[in-house]
């Protein structure tokens, strides 16, 4: 078995499951060549090709989460980056991967949630401007 | 020599199927109305191949994993072994320890290959 063996075999049974996803693996064939062997080799090691950009914690629960493919664990982070974490796999309609970035799962929780949002709109207020001494414009 | 081992419709596309043939243990896969042969034993404890996976061309051994390539019976994953029990006395751990080690040694091989062909809707395999 050599590593480029696995390499194909890991996109050949990977392509498919993506897909059904609304993925596809990146056109940065570079990256793609790259993360496949980093996971071809963490598979030797672990027996799963766990994804070669996140911790494994030796919690078992945690760590299926991060199985490669991993999209559906991570769903709504993902859909918000267009990308997983690895920028192995992107949206079907993207075509420029360097433009994605990464962006962590706790600041899309924290730009969403109503409670900051309310916040924000608070501090926006002309209410708290005249509080802060600033002026109109 | 020639000898008829199936009809084509007896293994339906993604399909694998087991033969004996003059003491010879084999298998055949149906990939996409393409038929190939190979060992039936897996090349890493002999485990029945047939009980496991085909999926595309990638054959799995329902033992340890293994995976091969149904087309040239070249190994495309080593069986992968190691587990860890959880919870078990210490005399049951001790032996699964020891089990390990053992089978940690174990190589996973390629598989033999045959030539199969299709002749009149029967599958003939070239021994």
């Amino acid at each position: 078995m050599t590593v480029q063996d696995r390499k194909q075999s890991l996109r050949f049974l990977f392509g498919p499951v993506v897909d059904a996803l609304g993925y596809k693996f990146s056109p940065d064939e570079e990256l793609v060549d790259f993360c496949l062997e980093q996971e071809a080799r963490l598979e030797e090691k672990h027996g799963i090709p766990f994804c070669p950009c996140q911790a494994i914690t030796k919690n078992r629960a945690h760590d299926m989460t991060i199985v490669c493919p991993c999209i559906p664990f991570h769903r709504k982070h993902y859909d918000a980056m267009k990308r997983c974490w690895c920028g192995l796999y992107v949206h079907k309609d993207v075509t420029d991967p360097d433009r994605l970035k990464q962006i962590p799962a706790s600041a899309l929780e924290q730009k969403k949630s109503p409670q900051r949002r309310k916040e924000r709109k608070e501090e926006k207020s002309p209410q708290r401007r005249r509080e802060r001494g600033e002026k109109k414009g | 020599m020639k000898t008829k081992i199936a009809a084509t419709a007896d293994i339906a596309p993604g399909g694998i199927k087991a033969f004996e043939i003059d003491g010879r243990e084999i298998l055949v896969g149906n990939l996409d109305d393409a038929f190939y042969a190979v060992e039936r034993r897996c090349g890493h404890m002999s485990a029945p191949c047939e009980m496991g996976t085909l999926r595309g061309h990638i054959l799995t051994c329902p033992m340890h994993y293994a995976q091969f390539d149904i087309r040239t019976g070249k190994v495309l994953k080593n069986a992968f072994i190691k587990s860890e029990p959880e919870g078990l006395p210490d005399k049951f751990r001790n032996f699964f320890e020891h089990k390990e080690e053992m089978l940690e040694k174990i190589k996973t091989y390629d598989l033999k290959t045959f030539k199969v062909s299709v002749e009149d809707g029967d599958v003939m395999l070239d021994l």
